[in-house]
């Protein structure tokens, strides 16, 4: 019962965002259509990187539309129904977290869920064009890529919550939020299959990368189930691990806290 | 004082609180320095891993290349994001009290942007410097040759800062600049070599990207790497005088038409 009522809860929360997102429709559609053209463009470097070399340690144009189809449907299925999610860092030092906080349940889905932005859209629709037209995957394999990307879009949700729930111990840290989405939507959208060791150890640990695009991929291209129970495994992990960090910082917050900035 | 020394005076004093804001902000620019230097090592082991021996070009080495995106990333990372200044001012309407000034808007803003843009250029510079040579063990380019890269670099910068001043100026039109911007830095990205040198790309798009200004932002200034003859140099540095002029004219256009708008009905 507290589950089936926290999905409605959520489910009116992303109701009310998509309202407000499309609430000027020729914006909201102007910016999905420019996302999805702004992607193939992206894209065409690879095209054209595949017209001049075989292939890049046994990856081809497939493999990479594969790829970057997954981490374009994380990161826009995260801010299409939660970008509030990059507002953390600045709700907790301007004092916004107190609207928030007066609401009768736990402030950080009403707070992640409190934006919306139509753009992710247009990320979400190339990823269905990629992995269809340009990755070669055929209709019934989307149901198992779609829950892999989205398990992808929970961990960078849940890495931008800690790193923007830092603000509650140093303030100084509102903008670093910003810079690990950046950075993570960097290295996903790139073969990650050619680094070394060291790099992939970090990339499934500081910042779980490897686990919003390799692995998935890799659980896609090789139809392995072990590789997806790990990535759905990930995903648990880390929005346990946001939860735990914000409640922990949470303690810390003093209203208005304002003043803190500027200390 | 003539009004054009006073004016020359005020963009200056607006540059160096350009230069100070980014100063301050260092943890931001560490930051960047950070990111910055993840498609650099993205690419060094992508380079690494591709089959170059098949390239018959001079020079087309994973060392040159990952210099060469280090150059490129750096004109990008430093040129920042100043179109969302100016769309945040005139959608807040804040533009109004500024048009008050007796600097121009436009101009002023592109004057703070290049202030903390040559900050955030010679920083990146610097640790870009740095991590190439840890990744590859050279220099990018002859060391009489690392004055006019730099030059070259910086100008590729500031062509890039004065399209975004264009871009956000165009905000009461389109309502919100970001959606132009994506398809403007991919056309960037694509057209002006950003990740693969246009010396890479099948002759039809390559022929395509030299009818824009792009690979004189991006591609000229970083193939300096390939080559860094006098005449290389000379070659990119009036290719980027060339689209200068259109560039400047085009911001100056919207300018004049986003003022006249603002001064008709408000931001």
């Amino acid at each position: 019962m507290e589950w089936s009522a926290t999905l409605r809860y959520l489910a009116a929360l992303a109701r009310a965002n998509l309202r407000q997102a499309f609430a000027r429709p020729g914006q909201a559609w102007t910016a999905i259509v420019m996302m999805f053209a702004n992607n193939l463009l992206f894209l065409a470097i690879w095209v054209f990187y595949f017209a001049r070399f075989r292939d890049l340690r046994g990856w081809a144009l497939p493999d990479v539309a594969l790829l970057y189809g997954v981490a374009a449907w994380s990161v826009g299925l995260l801010v299409a129904l939660a970008a509030g999610v990059r507002d953390i860092g600045g709700a907790i030092l301007g004092g916004g977290l107190d609207v928030h906080l007066g609401r009768p349940r736990h402030p950080l889905p009403s707070l992640v869920f409190s934006r919306s932005t139509p753009a992710g859209f247009g990320d979400m629709a190339t990823s269905l064009v990629l992995w269809l037209a340009v990755a070669g995957r055929s209709l019934h394999e989307l149901p198992f890529i779609i829950a892999m990307a989205t398990a992808g879009s929970v961990i960078i949700g849940a890495s931008l919550t800690i790193a923007h729930a830092l603000v509650f111990w140093w303030p100084r840290a509102a903008r670093l939020g910003e810079e690990v989405f950046n950075g993570m939507i960097m290295i996903a959208v790139y073969p990650q299959h050619v680094y070394g060791f060291a790099v992939r150890v970090a990339l499934f640990t500081i910042l779980p990368i490897g686990f919003v695009a390799l692995l998935p991929v890799e659980a896609v291209r090789e139809a392995d189930p072990v590789r997806a129970l790990i990535v759905f495994a990930a995903a648990a992990f880390y929005a346990a691990l946001a939860v735990l960090v914000f409640n922990r910082g949470l303690r810390r917050y003093r209203s208005g806290n304002l003043i803190t900035e500027n200390r | 004082m003539t009004g054009a020394r006073r004016c020359a005076g005020a963009l200056l004093a607006l540059a160096q609180l350009g230069w100070r804001e980014a100063a301050a902000e260092w943890t931001t620019l560490a930051g960047r320095a950070l990111v910055f230097a993840l498609p650099v090592a993205i690419f060094a082991a992508i380079w690494d891993a591709t089959p170059l021996a098949a390239i018959t070009l001079p020079k087309h080495d994973a060392a040159h290349l990952v210099w060469y995106v280090t150059i490129t990333e750096v004109i990008v990372f430093a040129m920042a994001l100043p179109f969302r200044e100016v769309e945040a001012e005139i959608r807040s309407g804040r533009i109004e009290s500024k048009l008050t000034r007796p600097v121009p808007y436009t101009l002023a803003v592109f004057a703070e942007a290049c202030g903390g843009g040559l900050l955030r250029f010679l920083a990146l510079a610097a640790f870009g410097l740095a991590l190439g040579f840890a990744l590859t063990g050279t220099l990018p380019v002859h060391a009489s040759a690392l004055l006019p890269l730099l030059l070259a670099a910086w100008l590729g910068c500031v062509m890039g800062i004065a399209f975004q001043l264009a871009i956000g100026l165009a905000t009461p039109w389109i309502g919100e600049a970001s959606p132009l911007f994506w398809i403007w830095q991919k056309g960037l990205f694509v057209l002006g070599g950003l990740l693969l040198p246009l010396t890479l790309y099948p002759a039809g798009v390559t022929a395509v990207a030299w009818f824009t200004p792009f690979p004189a932002m991006l591609f000229l200034p970083a193939g300096l790497v390939f080559d860094d003859g006098a005449g290389a140099v000379a070659a990119c540095l009036a290719q980027q005088a060339a689209w200068s002029a259109p560039i400047a004219l085009g911001l100056a256009l919207i300018d004049r038409r986003a003022m006249a708008r603002f001064l008709r009905q408000g931001a």
